[in-house]
């Protein structure tokens, strides 16, 4: 599915009645099976990009069409991941997955196949019981993302869903997506504010900056899979996001940071940009 | 290191002492009692009018085995459920609207906090002039006993539903309307649990004042009206029957909670 967003731009009312925009002019196109990354730091509107994209919200201005047709509202075409995976407390893990299947009014037995299939694909099998405020991070994020891709969406939208994990978990589960995104073929776009996780999944990371959101550059992932975050490479093109975010301070490192740069360094956060 | 070894047994040893010490003042009260009535005293109480706990008791004893009694809990207990019944059936549909439309809390939401304040009993003369029958009248009653309470929760928890939920159910193929019976209700199943707790409390505090000012038949009536016919020992134990079948229902809701709220 070919996603084309031009001029889009979205305004809110504040309570004074001043209009202020959240996005602005933004216009960029995602083809077919791409991963794609939108990364900024915290308030420049891509969960924001990211609900437009959905159909959860309408742009204020300008345009988002899929394969050259648009669409009113929010459609099963595309999966959304929210940061809080969103699962449904009072449901199983079964019945969160079956839950979209029920709205299409399937036939059950047809039903039962496609939870036990995806159970099995995500090794929720033995979870099956469980409800979803007695599974770990990483269960709660299989359940969301088989839940969305039972539908067999054309797209998965992911907002930030390693937020409020702890970094080892956070690899692990950026590792599964990684697999999940080459198992399923479809196109994935990921927001994030975290540079190494853009870096690790996707094809290609459009870096926003905020007040108001604006596409600042566009950056092509040309390293191979599976990609090693310690490689030069890898470590390079880091550097140069950073660069790209921090935007016009000082390029020459500065005493501190080239006493750091001796050991390796952990996650590079945008937290540190502002 | 010893305060540990020795914990259980101490643990034990509390318990123990807690529930002997219920029971010792559980029989203290009715000691009390006894020795108020057996020596007649009138000051600062008119305690000695009151009849003796083993009257009472033996009293309540034939009660067991008479059928009007159960006839009576009986009808006091289809009066609550019928005003429990109506009430959630009106108030969790009508707190949802009110909850999530700007126009229907405009609409609704102020003649309805006009009348929330109003005791139950206070009711009783506009619902017997409404009302054919006076069945009918005291059903009003409990109804509106357990209506406000479910309709306040329902009206809050509709607001409180996390946007998430619902816009997970939207990109799962859940249409709005859908989503009131798949979304909405199933998250709001604590608060109604809590507005349906409050309310079949007073709603029981309904029926009975309903029965004692304008019923003929209930418990709530019997214990009245032995009072009229000086029979003190059935009033004493309509009385303590009404409060065991408040906390039965109490009870009830609570255990139907815990069954159906599993997941919280």
């Amino acid at each position: 599915m070919y996603v084309d967003i031009s001029d889009v731009t979205k305004q809110y009312e504040t309570g004074a009645g001043n209009r202020v925009n959240v996005l602005q002019d933004i216009s960029m196109s995602i083809g077919e099976a791409e991963f794609v990354c939108i990364l900024g730091p915290s308030g420049c509107g891509k969960s924001t990009l990211l609900k437009l994209i959905a159909g959860l919200e309408q742009p204020s201005r300008g345009m988002i069409t899929f394969n050259n047709e648009q669409r009113n509202g929010s459609s099963t075409e595309c999966g959304f991941i929210f940061q809080d995976y969103a699962l449904f407390p009072w449901l199983t893990v079964k019945d969160n997955i079956r839950f979209g299947l029920q709205m299409q009014k399937m036939p059950r037995k047809r039903q039962q196949e496609i939870v036990e299939e995806y159970l099995l694909r995500f090794g929720l099998a033995d979870a099956a019981l469980l409800f979803p405020k007695q599974l770990s991070g990483g269960m709660s994020q299989r359940v969301a993302i088989a839940r969305a891709l039972c539908l067999k969406p054309k797209l998965l939208l992911m907002d930030e869903p390693f937020g409020a994990l702890d970094a080892i978990l956070r690899q692990k589960l950026q590792e599964e997506v990684g697999r999940i995104w080459t198992k399923e073929k479809i196109t994935f776009i990921l927001v994030t504010h975290d540079v190494e996780e853009a870096i690790y999944l996707a094809d290609r990371i459009i870096v926003m900056t905020p007040g108001p959101g604006q596409i600042k550059q566009t950056v092509h992932v040309d390293i191979l899979r599976p990609r090693i975050r310690t490689n030069s490479d890898f470590v390079e093109l880091r550097s140069r996001l950073m660069g790209l975010l921090h935007d016009g301070e000082a390029q020459e490192p500065h005493p501190q940071e080239l006493r750091q740069n001796l050991y390796t360094q952990p996650h590079a956060r945008l937290s540190n940009v502002r | 290191m010893e305060k540990f070894i020795n914990a259980a047994p101490v643990r034990r040893h509390s318990v123990i002492r807690s529930y002997a010490i219920r029971i010792l003042s559980l029989v203290i009260f009715v000691f009390l009692w006894y020795e108020t009535v057996d020596s007649n005293v009138l000051w600062p109480l008119q305690f000695g009018n009151l009849p003796s706990p083993v009257d009472v008791f033996e009293a309540w004893l034939g009660y067991l085995t008479q059928t009007h009694y159960y006839k009576d809990i009986g009808i006091s207990t289809i009066r609550v459920t019928t005003g429990i019944v109506l009430g959630l059936v009106t108030a969790v549909p009508l707190g949802l609207w009110i909850g999530l439309s700007r126009f229907a809390k405009d609409a609704l939401f102020t003649n309805l906090e006009v009348f929330r304040p109003i005791p139950l009993i206070a009711y009783l003369p506009v619902a017997m002039l409404l009302f054919h029958t006076i069945e009918g009248s005291i059903i009003f009653i409990t109804f509106i006993g357990a209506f406000f309470p479910i309709l306040i929760n329902v009206k809050d928890a509709a607001g409180r539903v996390p946007t998430s939920l619902l816009q997970a159910a939207s990109c799962l193929g859940c249409g709005p309307i859908r989503a009131l019976w798949r979304v909405y209700l199933p998250a709001m199943l604590p608060e109604i649990s809590t507005g349906l707790s409050v309310g079949v409390a007073a709603s029981w505090m309904g029926v009975i004042t309903g029965e004692m000012m304008s019923g003929q038949s209930g418990i709530g009536y019997s214990t009245w009206q032995a009072y009229h016919l000086l029979d003190y020992k059935q009033s004493i134990i309509g009385m303590f029957t009404i409060g065991a079948l408040g906390y039965a229902s109490s009870a009830l809701v609570r255990l139907t909670e815990r069954r159906i709220v599993r997941w919280k």
